[in-house]
This record gives structure tokens, C-alpha cells and sequence, in this order.
């Protein structure tokens, strides 16, 4: 039998709508107990879904520079409006020095990362790896859902939380992905 | 004993980039030392600080399709070179900043837009639906660095068996919020893009796509197909040091360039030719240029930068790059780095002035990202 991934740990959290710059910090509140390990830094890849990374910054930055004039316009916004800026703030906050993935559109997203974590974790480029999806809320009404998990490779279960049964061929994936849309199912507070 | 994977391959490359429309095109003007820097009277009249960029002056589409047209219309060129009919179950990998960015612009403006069929996503589906494909996909959204990453997720599914052939690169269509962005954060040059010149000011923003035919070697020998150079393995790291600046030692970049020489069993002595990230920003140049001294020492390879010439297309940027590392592997050729007159003493990266004939077996690909990301790709020349 093939080595397994398991969850080692997963955390759920809903958070008060803001531009990604000011969600950041609860987010990693909320994420430091999954952030705790041992593992080797370039060893720890971070795979982050988002239906919407970068949407609110790219929006206010654009709406502000509009009233300020374009070479006027607040760059305290930037890099904030590019989609991946929320995947480095948690690799600076976590010491995250591996891969930094940001897929953003639908609930494939989400497929995608775990998909590429599993081919990660299998291929030993990591050897722990964080599947986050966040969406940010929209507006002043919406909430921010946040899921994460801590995946790892192991030969056996042993205690982990839940055995996900990704194969190297990709067999279990979408069993994998259901369990994460669920999770930010659950936590969807819109 | 380390068992090599099996080779991956490009059968077909299509490209639309400021210097052409094509990628014999691009060659061509590259070679010639010209660039595609000009003074754009509308972004001028708009009031953008930098209104020197490189953008394509006969690409028509409708503004807010415009990416999915350029990933389109590359897709195409490269599939006929590969002169292949597609397998339902084609992956689909593609890499961008943010999307249709003037879909983004237009609903800051207060137009009404569902910006869900405006993400990095629409670009895969778009392509997905119009080869009926439904084999793996991925929307990778690494900035600069994004086209590196879509083609190494390519490479990685057609490995791991989920795909049998994948088509893969990165697009950007042109983006005045980037060029707000990037002004506002100090990293534009007003005038040119000089990679690793003393004088260096900054980067120029450009736009584009560049789509790749991935597939097994034997795969694309069984069929008759001819490869036009092998992918051998993909560096990733983060510097996870600060949001725009790049570490300054360069450690992070050297880590990149690094595993991608680990995972490639091969040692920085064969390298023969670095397209380097080079996008002219003191800082970004700086590190490099340290990055690639540490991993190579005072024998450094023929080093070469693309942005002078076409800018910097951000998601598209290493994708547009990679078809010049194909080219430069089929003609025995490093083009010469449009910009770099006066090398910088301190950075000591001398880079090409002219195009430079001479063997080549390896190339290194760098594409680095704001948020510290880095990526190095490693090419090989295909021989039968």
C-alpha cells in the first residue's frame, strides 16, 4: 500500500469583512495553532484558493485613483490588489519558504490546491503542506470564510484527524475536495 | 538508485508578444537588438506618470475579453505547431496577475460586472470549452512569476499521469491598475528598461501570451511529432521577507535556481545560459545578480534579459521568456539584452549586447514575483 495523506489538523473561522490587508492578521490569529511544526521552512508549501484574492484591494485602489487622479493613487493599496498578496503575507508570517500557490476563481480552485499539494507531498517537494481557502466577504454585510488544513505523507494513519486517501494517481481527490468545501460550506456566514 | 523521470517535452509554442505576433517573429526582432518600448499618447492624455510601455498595436479584442483572446489566439498557434488534435482529457495551466484587469477597472468605475467570469479562471475555461477539454486544470495567480508555475503544474500532472498532453503558459492583457501599482510603488522606470546596467531605473509594463504543447517524449515521438526542447524540472521558494522588496542577498532567488539544478541531477557547471528575471528594478537586479554568484561562482554563463525589449508582462512575463529559451536552444543562439549598455560594477552581471552563437545544452528560465516568490526553471535541448 502507497504512503497516505492525512490531515494532521484543520481550523475554520469566519471574520469581519475588511480589504485583505486588515483580514490578514485574523486570519493569522486564527491559523497559528495549524502553523506550528517542526518541518524544515523550504520543506512547507502553502496552496491558497480564493473566489476572490485581490478583488476588494484591486477595486478601492482603482475607485480611490479615479477620485485622486491615477498618479495620485493611495499606494498603500499595493501590492494588496494582486491575488497573491495574501498567500505571502502568511508565508512571512509563518516562515513559509517552499512553494507559494494562489489559485484563484470558483470552487475549482480549491480542487486545484489540493490536487498540487497532493502532487507536492507525494513527489517530496514538501513535506507538509497548508490548503487554505478564504474568500473574502464583499461588502460591509458579508463575512470573511476561512478553512485550512495541514496535510501530510505517512505510511500509516497513526493519529491523525482525518485519512484523506489521495493517491499518487490522484484517486481520492475529490473526495478530498468535497471535505473542504464542506468545511467552508459550514463557515459561510453571507 | 534515482530513477529519471520520463523527459517532458514542447511540441508547439504560440506567442503574442509586443515584439510580434509570432514566435519566429519575436526571434527575429530580438535578435536585432529592437525593442518595443514607445511613448502611448493615450496613457499620456490619461495622466499616468509612465506612459512609455510595450503593448501590442494590432491585437483586436473586446476590452474585457482581451486576455482570453490572447491565451486563445497563442493556444491556437501553438496546438497547430504541435500539429496535434487535442485528447478530451488535455490539462489546461495557465498563469496571470489578476485577470481581465479591465473588467476590474470598469466595476471601480461603477459599471455593473460579476468579476467571478473576469479571474485568472476565466483564461483556463475559456480555453477549456473551446478545445472541449476536460482533463485537469489549474488557474495559477503568482504574479510575475506565474507562468513558470502553470508550465511546472503541467509538467507535474503529465508526470504524475492525470494528463496526457497539457497546454500551458501564462496571459496578461495590458492593465493600467498595474501600471498605477507598480508606479505608485516605485519599481517603473519614466524612459526604458536597462536589466543589470548601471543605470537601471526601473521596470516598463507590457503585455501578452505565450501557450506551450506539453507532452511525453514518447508520446510525441510515437505520434511523429518533433520536440523542440525538454523541460526538465521547475525551482520554487519564498522569500517570505517582504511584500514588494526581494530578499537582498538573494538567498531566496539562489534556493530556486538551486532545487531546480537538484531536481534536474545536474550541477550549475553545465548551464550554459540564464534568461534571467532581469526586470531593471535596482532591487529585484541586485539580488539576482547575488543569487546567481553564489550558485555559479566567478564562472558564470551567458546571461541574458527579455524586458528591455518587450517589457514586463507580469503573469505572462516567463512564459513569453520561455519561448525565447526554446528558440535560443533550436538556433544555438542567446539573444542579446536590449537596455544593458553599462554593467553595473556592483551587481557584476555582464549580460549579452549582441546575439551570441555558441552551444547550448542547458538553460535556466528565472521568474521572480512580488510577495518574495521565486521560480527557476531548467530547460534542456532536445536530441534525438
Amino acid at each position: 500500500m502507497g504512503k497516505l495523506i492525512v490531515i494532521e489538523s484543520s481550523c475554520t473561522a469566519t471574520l469581519p469583512y475588511a480589504l485583505e490587508k486588515d483580514t490578514m492578521p485574523g486570519v493569522g490569529n486564527t491559523l497559528e495553532a495549524l502553523f506550528a511544526t517542526q518541518v524544515e521552512p523550504d520543506a512547507r508549501g502553502l496552496y491558497l484558493a480564493s473566489k476572490n484574492a485581490g478583488e476588494l484591494s484591486a477595486l478601492r485602489f482603482w475607485s480611490d485613483a479615479q477620485v485622486s487622479g491615477v498618479a495620485l493613487a493611495n499606494p498603500e493599496l499595493f501590492p494588496w490588489t494582486l491575488a497573491n498578496a495574501p498567500c505571502g503575507w502568511l508565508a512571512r508570517q509563518f516562515r513559509v519558504t517552499g512553494p507559494n500557490y494562489t489559485y484563484t476563481g470558483s470552487a475549482k480552485a480549491l480542487r486545484e490546491a489540493l490536487e498540487q499539494a497532493s502532487e507536492d507531498l507525494h513527489s517530496g517537494r514538501v513535506m507538509t503542506a497548508w490548503v487554505i481557502a478564504i474568500d473574502f466577504g464583499k461588502k460591509p454585510r458579508h463575512n470573511t470564510a476561512l478553512a485550512a488544513i495541514r496535510l501530510s505523507l505517512r505510511d500509516q494513519p497513526g493519529n491523525a484527524r482525518q485519512q484523506l486517501n489521495i493517491a499518487e494517481n490522484g484517486t481520492g481527490l475529490l473526495s478530498a475536495a468535497a471535505f473542504l468545501q464542506q468545511i467552508i460550506r459550514d463557515t459561510e456566514v453571507l | 538508485m534515482k530513477i529519471s523521470p520520463e523527459p517532458i517535452v514542447v511540441t508547439g509554442m504560440g506567442l503574442l508578444s509586443p515584439l510580434g505576433d509570432s514566435v519566429s517573429l519575436l526571434w527575429q526582432r530580438l535578435l536585432a537588438g529592437e525593442s518595443a518600448v514607445c511613448n502611448w499618447p493615450d496613457l499620456q492624455e490619461e495622466g499616468y506618470r509612465v506612459s512609455k510601455a510595450c503593448r501590442l498595436e494590432n491585437f483586436a479584442a473586446p476590452p474585457l475579453r482581451r486576455g482570453r483572446m490572447l491565451g486563445f489566439t497563442a493556444a491556437l498557434a501553438a496546438i497547430r505547431q504541435a500539429g496535434l488534435t487535442l485528447p478530451p482529457e488535455t490539462g489546461v495551466f495557465i498563469g496571470s496577475t489578476l485577470g481581465e484587469s479591465r473588467a476590474f477597472e470598469q466595476k471601480a468605475e461603477g459599471h455593473r460586472l460579476n468579476l467571478a467570469g473576469y479571474t485568472v479562471e476565466s483564461f483556463t475555461a475559456f480555453l477549456r470549452q473551446k478545445f472541449k477539454l476536460s482533463g485537469p486544470q489549474r488557474s495559477i495567480a503568482t504574479a510575475c512569476a506565474a507562468g513558470n508555475y502553470a508550465i511546472g503544474a503541467a509538467v507535474s500532472a503529465l508526470r504524475s499521469g492525470r494528463a496526457s498532453v497539457a497546454l500551458a503558459g501564462g496571459v496578461e492583457p495590458f492593465s493600467r491598475l498595474a501600471l498605477v501599482g507598480f508606479s505608485r510603488s516605485r519599481a517603473m522606470a519614466t524612459d526604458r528598461c536597462q536589466p543589470f546596467d548601471q543605470n537601471r531605473s526601473g521596470m516598463l509594463l507590457g503585455e501578452g501570451a505565450a501557450i506551450f504543447v506539453l507532452e511525453k517524449a514518447n508520446d510525441a515521438l510515437r505520434r511523429g511529432a518533433r520536440p523542440l526542447a525538454e523541460i526538465v524540472s521547475l525551482g520554487l521558494s519564498c522569500d517570505a521577507y517582504h511584500p514588494t522588496a526581494p530578499e537582498p542577498e538573494g538567498q531566496g532567488m539562489a534556493t530556486a535556481i538551486r532545487l531546480a539544478l537538484e531536481a534536474g541531477g545536474i550541477g550549475p557547471e553545465v548551464i550554459d545560459w540564464v534568461n534571467a528575471h532581469g526586470s531593471g528594478t535596482r532591487l529585484s537586479d541586485s539580488a539576482e545578480a547575488k543569487a546567481m554568484r553564489y550558485i555559479f561562482g566567478e564562472r558564470l554563463p551567458a546571461i541574458s534579459g527579455s524586458k528591455g525589449a518587450i517589457g514586463h508582462a507580469l503573469g505572462a512575463a516567463s512564459a513569453l521568456e520561455l519561448a525565447i529559451c526554446v528558440q535560443g536552444l533550436l538556433h544555438q543562439t542567446v539573444p542579446p539584452t536590449a537596455g544593458h549598455e553599462q554593467a553595473d560594477p556592483e551587481a557584476g552581471i555582464i549580460c549579452t549586447r549582441d546575439a551570441r552563437q555558441q552551444p547550448i545544452q542547458y538553460v535556466l528560465n528565472n521568474a521572480f514575483a512580488f510577495g518574495g516568490i521565486n521560480s527557476s526553471l531548467l530547460l534542456r535541448r532536445w536530441e534525438n
